[in-house]
């Protein structure tokens, strides 16, 4: 019990460590599916193609 | 703290992350939550078939919402004996557009198929979508290879500039197909839905009203022209190559035939869409083109006009390069054959010059050129031994156009469609000033079609019924054997064709359709009606066959050996006759077997016989 407590202390202190990883995969995926974005015109073309 | 401790918690900290997100991943699959990229689930109305996941095609678009959606083509999910199963990829054309349904090449085929090889079981598993091109085909080949397929035949390659992440459709990633097949990959987890779906919301809150549709056309003239040659020309025709070439190994290896097709698009008789200035100017290429069309030298138009076609700065038709490309993997790869589909169109063109006798618009077909485009894939199944029809049992071409059940409301609707779309950029066609929709029944049925007041099985529903009571049995048969190509799987439809080819003289027809009844249902019932069908068209010895059948269902054996007794005696009657053909008596005795068999329709040939000969 007191081995997870003092895990979780370190993790409030050392934010570092998880929390910025964390920031940095969901910006990076974000960042990745704005740019994946389509035009915003192709679903009226559909029928053409 | 140790040292040592603090290591641990260091690592176990660093790991947090992506055990966070597999937790929020496991929890949103736990939730259903999003949307399943499978290409096929279990039929929700039939638990033994597969059907196209109508979600399918969601990852492809940014957004899930503007995903076009599949054809409902079940197949089952323990494939059966005797079954020949066949996957169709590729985009709007390889679809249908617009008529779908039977319009389609590939319900073309199927007809063909299912009246060359009776005794086979076809199962033709269209899963082309509008507005994607080799990326998804690439995609859905892939995942069809798990569904035991005899072939894949693929028309693609007209979408590839604009079609769903292509390199006129996509503004950061376009042109890096890692970056594509990374996003595709990602988008396959709950946890980038989700993340998705927030930016699109967050998107929307700043967003001023939509600009309309016209606004949004002119946008796209400005800023997605492919010049010749140009950067963005070639990153599209690399992207296709690629995709292509990795579709070709993969089916290779698996010694899967693969039938690509190349492909057809308006010369003659559609300008440019856009036109550049100077050396490549598409319209300049065209209007020299139809000059020398005009003085008759018709291999040099033919050139200028696919120059035309390759200048034109709206790539909505293939560059000629995807065709030498198309060609060049029917060589490279064994077990990848190539349906000619730009020859046969060649040839059914005037001076081998592609317009509007076989083609709408740009790159569609028309139902005559849909029917050729089957036919380039019929020649090279052929060809390729895929398909080894005999000669003797083989549906002729020329006999396909004549019976293929596309109805007039089919190809009314096709053209009301175009009509409506021609309206449109790029186009900018109006509807005529004097145009105005007919009012027979088919007009109006295709009418309310075109407006979606009903759908397509309504449609032919309706026709149907409206034929039977102007009683043109012709027409209520068309429109059954449209049924019945939309539903394979359902022996009603089988039934009532079968019936109606019998009404109307068609002998062989109605033995192919009660047969493929009993061959799909074998119950007493479907063995009953061949039994009674070979009595009503004079052949008792296949009436013996199913007589046989019969025996294994609930019917008692004194009744069924009484039956075989009279229709033997027939048979030796029948022989008889052969020897004295103008015996009255023999004539009459037949006629009476027949009568109490429940086959008039015999019996009256020979009513019909015994009354001449007593005159």
């Amino acid at each position: 019990m007191s081995t997870l407590l003092e895990f979780f202390l370190f993790l409030k202190q050392r934010k570092k460590y998880w929390l910025w990883p964390l920031f940095i995969i969901l910006i990076a995926l974000s960042l990745l599916m704005v740019l994946a974005q389509g035009s915003a015109l192709a679903p009226f073309i559909y029928s053409l193609f | 703290m140790n040292k040592r401790r603090q290591t641990a918690f260091k690592f176990i900290a660093m790991a947090l992350p992506v055990v966070l997100l597999l937790v929020i991943e496991a929890v949103l699959r736990l939730c259903n939550y999003g949307y399943n990229t499978a290409l096929f689930v279990k039929d929700p109305d039939d638990q033994t078939s597969w059907v196209m996941n109508p979600d399918a095609s969601a990852k492809f678009f940014s957004n899930p919402i503007n995903a076009t959606k599949g054809n409902h083509e079940r197949f089952k999910i323990q494939k059966e004996p005797n079954t020949f199963r066949v996957f169709v990829l590729g985009e709007s054309t390889t679809a249908g557009y617009p008529y779908m349904h039977n319009g389609s090449f590939h319900r073309w085929l199927q007809y063909r198929l299912m009246h060359t090889f009776p005794e086979r079981k076809f199962e033709i598993i269209n899963v082309s979508l509008t507005a994607v091109n080799s990326y998804t085909v690439l995609d859905f080949g892939k995942q069809v290879i798990n569904f035991k397929p005899d072939a894949v035949l693929v028309y693609t390659g007209h979408n590839e500039y604009y079609g769903a992440l292509g390199i006129g459709s996509t503004s950061g990633i376009s042109g890096s197909r890692f970056w594509v097949q990374t996003v595709l990959k990602l988008r396959e987890l709950k946890l980038v839905q989700a993340l998705t779906r927030l930016i699109y919301n967050i998107q929307q809150l700043g967003n001023k009203p939509t600009d309309t549709r016209e606004n949004l056309m002119k946008r796209m003239a400005a800023t997605q022209e492919i010049k010749y040659g140009s950067v963005e020309y070639h990153k599209g025709i690399d992207q296709f190559r690629q995709n292509m070439d990795e579709l070709c190994q993969l089916y290779s290896d698996k010694k899967i035939p693969l039938l690509i097709s190349n492909l057809v698009s308006n010369e003659k008789d559609l300008k440019p869409f856009i036109s550049g200035a100077g050396q490549l100017s598409a319209n300049t290429a065209y209007q020299a083109a139809s000059n020398v069309y005009g003085t008759g030298n018709y291999p040099l138009a033919k050139t200028s006009f696919k120059k035309a076609s390759d200048y034109d700065l709206l790539r909505f038709r293939a560059p000629g390069k995807l065709n030498a490309i198309i060609e060049q993997l029917g060589r490279q790869y064994p077990g990848v054959y190539i349906a000619n589909t730009r020859k046969i169109f060649e040839e059914h063109s005037p001076h081998g010059i592609l317009g509007s006798e076989t083609l709408l618009e740009h790159v569609h077909p028309n139902i005559y050129g849909y029917a050729l485009m089957s036919e380039a894939f019929y020649q090279a199944m052929h060809s390729s031994k895929i398909i080894r029809p005999k000669p003797e049992n083989e549906m002729s071409f020329k006999l396909l156009l004549k019976q293929m059940p596309v109805t007039r409301v089919d190809s009314l609707y096709g053209a009301y469609q175009i009509m409506m779309l021609k309206v449109g950029w790029p186009f900018n066609t109006p509807i005529p000033n004097n145009f105005k929709r007919g009012d027979t029944e088919e007009e109006k049925i295709a009418g309310a079609l075109s407006v979606d007041r009903i759908t397509w099985a309504d449609a032919v529903d309706q026709l149907f019924k409206y034929d039977l009571k102007s009683n043109n049995k012709t027409g209520a048969l068309k429109a059954t054997e449209a049924m019945l190509l939309e539903n394979p799987d359902n022996v009603n439809y089988y039934i009532y064709a079968g019936r109606l080819n019998f009404e109307l003289g068609n002998k062989p027809e109605a033995f192919l359709y009660f047969a493929k009844a009993y061959q799909l249902q074998p119950s007493l019932k479907n063995a009953q009606n061949n039994y009674l069908l070979c009595l009503k068209v004079d052949e008792p010895e296949k009436a013996l066959t199913y007589l046989a059948l019969m025996r294994s269902y609930d019917i008692p054996a004194a009744q069924l050996d009484e039956i075989e007794a009279q229709i033997n005696q027939l048979i030796n009657l029948k022989q008889q006759l052969k020897n004295e053909p103008l015996n009255s008596s023999l004539n009459q005795q037949i006629a009476a077997y027949y009568h109490r068999l429940n086959a008039d329709e015999a019996a009256s040939i020979y009513q019909h016989t015994s009354d001449n000969n007593g005159k």
